[in-house]
């Protein structure tokens, strides 16, 4: 199929578009390159903060071996990282002789700082005091999950697991069977696949009525299921982090790279949004909201140019702010936690209900003004059809060489 | 339709509105940001760990 040809001074437009997006490009390089360099060698251990008594510490290898004011050994620490909800989560483990966890740090985390002092609030670190390479480490089974921030506490167990096999193995002679890891597919992963099909059925649909039924069925179902029940909406930090090569494991966190993956292959291949007007939790809220009260779009020409924009330098802003501190869910200033979950910050609470009030009188404030994943999807939408004018040039110079 | 002077004012007016929930939604979106991140940089890295928890110190003998 062939595009549509455009006039002069929408073709100027495209080409000013694409120079600013190229720019945007280099400049997001740029910050991932100085996120890179300045977080590679931070961490170098505290370990005298795990191995309580020890006054002394000896490197060794990958190791730390604490001794106390007597010079007896108290035991042993080691460091291990596991990839959470923004990036890897890092923890340094201290073991005694007896091979029992004494003590826990987190040297360092990506993870939304809201959500991840929920395991500290929820004693969290305290079921793994005293546990040994015997012990069911597994969350769900021999640890307690923590509702909210299961991504984190999955990071934190299995960091945890590691750091004591490492110890057990290399120091006290005792071998931990590796992670016998599951696929986890549960309810999350089927209402999502679910979705993204009704989704593609509704877009091939010529039927106006079943549309429109369809489309009403899964937003409803992606309130209350990927919002209100599971908290796990599509947000700016998902891009950033696989940006910055925060890859979760596909095993733990399938529901991630189906959200992620399936967003990014329809965009690509059918060049449309298969997510925010089909089944974000957070504009579902707000259209129900409009819903209500008859709420209207409200775009006016004379400011369309600039709400456009700050649309666009608040999602760059997000993803630039997010490589370069390599801190992709601090930057991610989405308030859906806030509302699916409760938790978040002040001018998070603030902007929810200046963003609910507004719902009332205009349709989906929030996605036609602020949300960062609009620009980001359409920016996909671009990418793509650049790609087609390209082939479709180079195939015309082809035809006519021939 | 041309417009009257009152539409023109009723259409200020709900322009200026609209500058004012964005710019105020803006100003909370920088706060969010910048106290995570602030806090995300106060309490990264082995001299300033987010979190600590040790057994209480076993006696000598």
């Amino acid at each position: 199929m062939t595009l549509p040809a455009r006039p002069a001074h929408r073709i100027k437009a495209a080409r000013r578009q694409r120079l600013i997006s190229l720019a945007a490009f280099l400049i997001l390089v740029g910050a991932w390159l100085f996120g890179y360099v300045n977080t590679r060698d931070s961490i170098a251990p505290s370990a005298a903060s795990v191995l309580p008594g020890a006054v002394r510490i000896e490197p060794r290898g990958a190791l730390f071996a604490g001794f106390d004011s007597a010079g007896a050994l108290v035991g042993y620490a080691a460091a291990s990282s596991a990839p959470g909800y923004g990036g890897p989560v890092t923890l340094l483990v201290g073991v005694n002789t007896d091979g029992a966890i004494i003590g826990v740090q987190v040297v360092t985390h990506r993870e939304t700082p809201g959500f991840f002092r929920v395991l500290e609030r929820d004693q969290y670190y305290e079921q793994f005091l005293g546990q040994t390479p015997g012990d069911n480490l597994t969350l769900g089974q021999g640890i307690d999950s923590v509702s909210g921030a299961t991504l984190s506490a999955e990071a934190v167990a299995q960091s945890i697991r590691d750091a004591l096999r490492t110890v057990a193995g290399q120091e006290l002679g005792v071998s931990m069977p590796p992670d016998e890891i599951p696929v986890k597919f549960g309810a999350p992963e089927i209402v999502l696949i679910g979705l993204f099909i009704a989704g593609f059925f509704a877009h091939r649909t010529r039927h106006k009525q079943a549309k429109k039924w369809l489309r009403w069925g899964t937003l409803l179902t992606g309130m209350i299921a990927l919002g209100f029940i599971y908290n796990k909406p599509f947000t700016v930090a998902h891009v950033t982090s696989f940006l910055a090569g925060y890859w979760p494991d596909w095993r733990t966190n399938l529901y991630w790279f189906l959200l992620l993956g399936g967003i990014l292959f329809v965009t690509s291949a059918q060049g449309k949004n298969p997510y925010c007007s089909w089944f974000c939790p957070f504009g579902a809220v707000q259209e129900c909201l409009g819903k209500l009260s008859g709420a209207k779009v409200y775009r006016p020409r004379r400011l369309n140019n600039l709400l456009n924009w700050l649309q666009r330098g608040l999602a760059f802003s997000a993803i630039f702010l997010g490589l370069a501190f390599r801190q992709p869910a601090a930057a991610s200033y989405e308030p859906f936690g806030t509302l699916f979950d409760l938790t978040g910050s002040w001018p998070q609470w603030v902007l929810l209900v200046l963003v609910l009030l507004a719902s009332l009188v205009i349709h989906r404030p929030f996605c036609n003004y602020l949300c960062p994943l609009d620009p980001v999807v359409g920016y996909i939408g671009e990418i793509r059809r650049w790609v087609k004018e390209s082939r479709e040039s180079w195939l015309k110079r082809r035809q006519a060489r021939a | 339709m041309a417009q009257t002077p009152s539409s023109t004012r009723l259409e200020r007016i709900k322009h200026t509105l609209l500058l004012g929930f964005v710019g105020l939604c803006c100003l909370m979106i920088a706060l969010t940001a910048a106290l995570a991140l602030t806090e995300s940089q106060q309490q990264d890295g082995p001299q300033n760990p987010s979190y600590i928890l040790s057994s209480p110190e076993q006696e000598q003998p």
